[in-house]
């Protein structure tokens, strides 16, 4: 940022404030339904399913009440909302009882998104959200903006960081990117993206689904059944059933993960404008990221076995912005969903340069060799805790649980055997997994903070781990000698550059020498 | 351990009463709150029984409190490095902390009222990686951790966030 020449600052009272769109209050009614019916759900849900035994009406009356005054409440908030580019901050002022300025620094700014959910399309409107590393969300959430309203205001915080040039192409103009197209997801692409995927968050969508599908079983399929019990009945059915139910139950998990990548990168492509990568694409709800290219804290590279057999991976790219979510693909800002096996070292380069070598060739150090025995005693630890209790609970089906000891070691020995570490001189390369293999590289001049870390049992063995914090994420090196953590503490992060302290830090007395403790204050400061 | 562990300062003296407290404390509220659920269990028909894992629970913590102060006492440390501030702790899991200069968002120092008796002061330093504190170093003399707070916040900032 120091190369980054601010503008002019203009006087604030020469700068008029801009709203948001007349139809916003439309668009983000849906939004502002969800926020406030979501909290809600606990206690409507259980009373729904409670018929008649529910809640009494004058409660109802009130959750109600409540709900809709909330609702009010924000979409007055949306109605009245204002915001203006002084200088170099984007400043936001909105409230109803409670007045809120909020002003964010330009140059602070990790990433923007420019959302077109089904509901705003309709209305020809986009959402703006401008991302700092502060919180868990964005500080900046413009809900109801026009495209072109945006696009003056992701223009105006990029001229205020000191850049002339328009950042991005018009939101929702796609024939109008400018820079290199670096992916572009065909239908194809997302169908093998989607068929490959394993989430949790699926997976709890399928389970509720089965839910509902085991009440429809009673009420249409019972009958049909016991009609034409005599021939259900014969010997072999029953395992022919039980092989049906798991093939319908991975159909349905296929079908769903198919789905959700259809509906979220449907027209993806990412695009090198030189300053910035911006990625769009998304089939109900558009989305648009841009992430500006000395703000990337880390790239991973995600190939899960299946996917590796199919000649592809996954590519996240994450900033300082924090975000929430159960799968990592959901917190990185940026994913690129499939990248060819071949093409994958290009991306990355073009993400973060300066590897040392090709990825397949970069001679990574192993993890210590008696992190194994460690591993291969969680392993046996895990499968007891969990065959256990299984056999004696499911018995003489529950012995079937033991089947997981091997498998737990044989799995510990292909994650010890294929993880790895690697220190250049700017970055920090590390791989972990065999089955779901997740590649991280880092720049050395980001790291935020090293922690080592040895528990009893890797305390008995010698060795310990390395946590590396970079701003909004971390990644764990793989198990070292508990010295060579020690060392690596200080190797790690690569050496500051000297600027000034910034003005009104005053000195301290006998301190004097630019920031560098010297003599310890009263021998209590200072390593000795 | 390799020569290049750093000699690290230890907490003053009192923050061994500070730990000490701190864990008789929390053995008081564990225990009123155990011995409300088992008075509440005890009306239930398990009778005395009901008492007997608070009990346990609070005997254990009372070996706890007695044994595991001094040896935390023991292991917390730092140093203040020319480009780094380095941090251990922990007797269980050992932990060492290292928190490159000009990385330092801001400093907190807290004073409870245990603290402010004992005129000891709580530590906290953040980074832009987020998750809360990444270095914490309680009862240190309160005048230490003001020198240190100034030391740290007047390093120039890299802000390369």
């Amino acid at each position: 940022m120091s190369s980054e020449t601010p503008a002019p600052v203009p006087e604030p009272e020469e700068v008029p404030w801009k709203m948001l769109s007349p139809r916003a209050p439309l668009a983000a009614l849906f939004p502002i339904l969800g926020i406030v019916v979501r909290p809600l759900l606990g206690a409507i849900i259980p009373a729904f399913f409670m018929k008649g035994g529910g809640l009494p009406v004058l409660l109802w009356g009130f959750i109600f009440l409540f709900a809709a005054v909330s609702a009010a409440a924000l979409l007055y908030d949306v109605a009245t909302l204002r915001y203006r580019v002084v200088g170099a901050h984007l400043e936001i002022r909105s409230g109803v009882f409670t007045k809120t300025s909020r002003f964010i620094e330009a140059a602070r700014v990790q990433n923007t998104e420019v959302l077109q959910p089904f509901v705003s399309k309709l209305l020809g409107l986009v959402e703006l959200k401008v991302e700092t590393a502060s919180g868990q969300k964005a500080e900046g959430h413009l809900r109801g903006l026009t495209p072109r309203d945006a696009q003056a205001l992701i223009d105006a915080l990029h001229a205020a960081r000191g850049h002339e040039a328009p950042a991005l192409a018009p939101a929702g103009a796609p024939g109008a990117a400018e820079g290199e197209v670096l992916a572009r997801m065909r239908l194809v692409d997302l169908l093998r993206y989607g068929a490959t995927a394993t989430g949790l968050g699926v997976l709890a969508v399928v389970m509720g689904a089965l839910n509902e599908l085991v009440e429809a079983f009673h009420e249409w399929m019972l009958p049909w059944m016991s009609a034409r019990w005599a021939a259900l009945a014969k010997p072999g059915m029953g395992w022919a059933s039980a092989v049906l139910v798991v093939l319908a139950g991975l159909l349905v998990l296929w079908l769903v993960n198919v789905v959700l990548a259809v509906l979220r990168f449907h027209g993806f492509r990412l695009v090198d404008t030189g300053r910035h990568f911006r990625a769009m694409g998304g089939l109900f709800t558009s989305r648009q990221v841009t992430v500006r290219r000395e703000r990337i804290q880390q790239v991973v590279l995600d190939e899960p076995l299946l996917r590796r057999w199919l000649g592809f991976g996954s590519v996240e790219v994450e900033t300082a912005g924090v975000r929430a979510g159960r799968e990592p693909a959901e917190r990185a800002e940026l994913v690129v969903p499939v990248v060819p096996s071949d093409r994958m070292e290009a991306l990355v380069e073009r993400l973060i340069p300066g590897l040392p070598a090709t990825l397949g060739a970069l001679s990574l150090r192993p993890a210590h060799p008696k992190s194994l025995l460690r591993a291969r005693i969680r392993s046996v630890g895990v499968s007891v805790l969990v065959a256990t209790p299984a056999t004696f609970l499911l018995w003489p089906w529950g012995v079937l649980a033991w089947a997981l000891l091997p498998l737990q070691l044989v799995g510990a020995w292909f994650d010890w055997r294929f993880q790895g570490w690697l220190i250049t001189e700017g970055l920090v390369v590390v791989r972990q997994g065999f089955w779901r293999r997740r590649t991280t590289v880092l720049q050395r001049s980001r790291i935020q903070s090293v922690k080592a870390v040895q528990g009893p049992l890797e305390r008995g063995y010698g060795i310990g781990h390395v946590q590396v914090a970079v701003a909004g994420s971390h990644v764990i090196l793989p198990c070292v000698s508990w010295d060579e953590a020690w060392r690596l503490i200080d190797a790690l992060p690569s050496p500051r550059r000297i600027r000034q302290p910034p003005p009104g830090v005053r000195d301290l007395p006998g301190a004097a020498d630019g920031g560098t403790p010297s003599a310890p204050d009263a021998g209590s400061i200072g390593c000795k | 351990m390799s020569d290049t562990v750093p000699t690290l300062e230890r907490l003053p003296p009192n923050a061994l009463t500070l730990f000490r407290l701190s864990g008789l404390i929390r053995i008081a509220v564990y225990g009123v709150l155990g011995s409300f659920a088992a008075f509440i269990l005890s009306r239930t028909g398990l009778g005395g029984w009901a008492w007997l894992f608070p009990g346990a629970a609070v005997l254990v913590c009372g070996v706890l409190a007695a044994w595991y102060p001094p040896r935390a006492h023991q292991r917390w440390g730092w140093a203040l490095r020319e480009h780094d501030l380095l941090i251990a702790h922990g007797v269980l899991v050992r932990r060492l902390v290292s928190i490159p200069a000009g990385r330092i968002q801001h400093v907190d120092v807290h004073q409870g009222p245990i603290e402010r008796a004992l005129g000891l002061a709580r530590l906290q330093v953040y980074t832009a990686s987020g998750g809360g504190a990444d270095g914490e170093i309680p009862g240190l003399a309160r005048e230490t951790a003001d020198a240190l707070r100034e030391k740290l916040v007047r390093r120039e900032a890299d802000d390369v966030v």
